[in-house]
C-alpha cells in the first residue's frame, strides 16, 4: 500500500495511504488519511475489512499501537469502517469520532472496547492535543449523517465521497488536468449525491473556508484553484438524477 | 521504533486483555523494516571504504580486504532483513483471517441442537471453519518458526561483524594518512552492529510476546 507524507506543519502531518496494489478484485479502491502529532495519531475513514492488514502495516510505520487514539468515520458505509471489529481488538485506546446518527449501525462491526464519540448534526472537534480538527456538516452527500474533516492550520479538507472518482489502475495522487477529470466524477456524484439543496448548503459553508487541498476518499486530491474549480463545478451537477 | 519502556508501555496498554496476534506481527514487521535500512547503510558503507582504500594504495592494503566481506555480509542482511519483512506481513494478515474463522466457528457452534438436526450440513460446515481457522493457525506457527530461523541468521551475521570491527580498527591503524577515514568506516559499523542488536533484541522479544499469547 503505498504510504505517504502529504501535508506537514511543526505540530503534525497529514499521510495517505492508498493505491493498494495487493487490494482484491472488484473493491473499489479508497485513500486512507492519517494525521500524527508527535504522541497521537488518528485515522479518517480506515476503510474495509480487506484493506485493514495494510492500513495496521502502514499505521505503525508512523505511530505504535498505543499512540493510535483516534479514529474517525465520515459515516457508516462498509468501505469507510467495516474494519471497526478489527481495531476495537487492536487499539487498547481508542475512541471512534463518528455521526450519532449512525452509531446503533456501525456497532454491528464490533466494538467493544472503543469508545464511541457522537458528532451532533452541527458538527464539532476531534482535538488531538497539538492540533484541533474541524467537523464540517457534509449530511445527504452522500450519506444522510456525513461529515468532512477540516484543518485549519494546514488548510485541509477530507471530503470523504464529495469529489470522488472512479478511476481504473493507479492514477496519480494529484488532479493534473481538471476538466479531462470530470469525466471520472460525474456518475458518482449524479448516481450517489442524492439532493441538491443539501450540495449547495455545502458548497456555501465550504466556500467561507480557507482550502489549499481537498482530499476526497477515492479518487485524487484536488489543490489550489482545483478545488474552486471542483466547487463550481460542483453547484452546476444536477445531482440525485442518475435514475429516473 | 519501540525500545523496552515503550514496549512495556504498549503491553501495560491493553490492561490485561491479549494483544492480538496481527498487531504483534504487523509490529514486528515494522520494527524490522529498518534492520535493512541498516544493512544497506553497511553495503554503501563498505563500498566508501572500497573508495578509501584504492584512494589509500599500500596503506589501504590490509583494509581492503575485509570491505568485501562486511558487503557481503551486509547483503545477506538485507536479503534476510526483506524476507522477515514479507513474513511478517504475510503473518498479519493470515492473523487477521484466522480471527475471522474463529468467530464464524464461534457463531456457529452457538446454534441451537434444532437448527443442527434440521440443517444436518451445518455440522460439515463448522468443521469445515474449524479445519480452516486450524490451517491457518498452522500456517502462522510455520511462519513464526521461519521468522526465528532467519532471526538467528541476522544475528549471526551481526556476530561476524562485531568481530569484524576489531580488525577493521587494527587495518585503519595501519593506514596512515588514511587512519582517520577509515576509523570513521569501522565507527559507521560499530554503530551499525549496536542497532542491529537492539532491533534483533526488541524482535525476539515481540516474537516471546507472540508466543506467550498463542499458549
Amino acid at each position: 500500500m503505498l504510504t505517504k507524507t502529504l501535508w506537514e506543519a511543526n505540530s503534525h502531518k497529514w499521510i495517505i495511504c492508498g493505491r493498494d496494489p495487493e487490494k482484491p478484485n472488484g473493491i473499489i479502491d479508497t485513500n486512507q488519511y492519517m494525521v500524527r502529532t508527535h504522541n497521537r495519531l488518528l485515522i479518517m475513514d480506515p476503510g474495509g475489512i480487506e484493506l485493514f492488514s495494510a492500513m495496521l502495516n502502514s499505521a505503525l510505520e508512523y505511530a505504535s499501537i498505543n499512540e493510535i487514539t483516534d479514529l474517525f468515520a465520515s459515516h457508516q458505509d462498509p468501505d469507510i469502517i467495516s474494519s471497526l471489529g478489527l481495531w476495537d481488538r487492536a487499539l487498547p485506546k481508542a475512541r471512534l469520532h463518528a455521526p450519532w446518527l449512525w452509531e446503533g449501525f456501525i456497532r454491528h462491526f464490533g466494538m467493544e472496547h472503543t469508545e464511541y464519540v457522537r458528532i451532533p448534526d452541527e458538527g464539532g472537534e476531534i482535538d488531538l492535543g497539538a492540533v484541533r480538527l474541524t467537523l464540517v456538516p457534509a449530511h445527504y452527500l452522500h450519506s444522510s449523517g456525513n461529515f468532512n474533516v477540516y484543518d485549519p492550520q494546514l488548510k485541509v479538507l477530507m471530503s470523504g465521497d464529495i469529489g470522488a472518482a472512479l478511476e481504473p489502475g493507479q492514477p496519480p495522487l494529484f488532479v493534473e488536468d481538471f476538466t479531462s477529470h470530470t469525466k471520472h466524477m460525474e456518475a458518482f456524484h449524479r448516481r450517489w449525491m442524492p439532493s441538491n439543496e443539501a450540495k449547495q448548503h455545502w458548497i456555501d459553508r465550504i466556500r467561507k473556508l480557507p482550502i489549499e487541498y481537498m482530499a476526497p476518499q477515492h479518487g485524487r486530491i484536488f489543490k489550489g484553484d482545483d478545488v474552486k474549480r471542483f466547487l463550481d463545478w460542483f453547484e452546476n451537477l444536477e445531482v440525485g438524477s442518475a435514475i429516473r | 521504533m519501540l525500545n523496552q519502556i515503550s514496549l512495556l508501555d504498549l503491553v501495560d496498554s491493553f490492561n490485561g486483555r491479549p494483544i492480538p496476534p496481527y498487531v504483534l506481527a504487523a509490529t514486528l514487521a515494522t520494527e524490522l523494516t529498518s534492520t535493512k535500512q541498516t544493512a544497506k547503510q553497511l553495503s554503501l558503507c563498505s563500498k566508501n571504504a572500497q573508495a578509501i582504500t584504492a584512494r589509500a594504495d599500500e596503506w589501504g592494503k590490509g583494509f581492503s580486504g575485509i570491505t568485501d566481506y562486511i558487503n557481503d555480509t551486509a547483503n545477506i542482511m538485507i536479503e534476510l532483513a526483506d524476507k522477515v519483512g514479507k513474513l511478517a506481513q504475510g503473518l498479519t494478515k493470515a492473523s487477521v483471517k484466522s480471527v475471522f474463522e474463529q468467530k464464524m466457528a464461534a457463531n456457529l457452534e452457538k446454534l441451537s441442537a434444532q437448527a443442527f438436526q434440521a440443517h444436518p450440513e451445518l455440522h460439515g460446515l463448522t468443521q469445515e471453519i474449524l479445519k480452516s481457522a486450524d490451517s491457518f493457525n498452522n500456517k502462522n506457527v510455520e511462519a513464526v518458526i521461519e521468522l526465528k530461523k532467519n532471526l538467528r541468521e541476522i544475528k549471526d551475521c551481526n556476530r561476524t561483524l562485531n568481530s569484524i570491527v576489531a580488525i577493521c580498527r587494527i587495518e585503519a591503524s595501519r593506514a596512515g594518512p588514511f587512519q582517520d577515514s577509515l576509523w570513521a568506516i569501522a565507527d559507521t559499523i560499530e554503530g551499525a552492529v549496536l542497532t542491529l542488536k537492539d532491533r534483533m533484541l526488541m524482535g525476539d522479544r515481540l516474537m516471546n510476546l507472540m508466543e506467550m499469547q498463542t499458549c
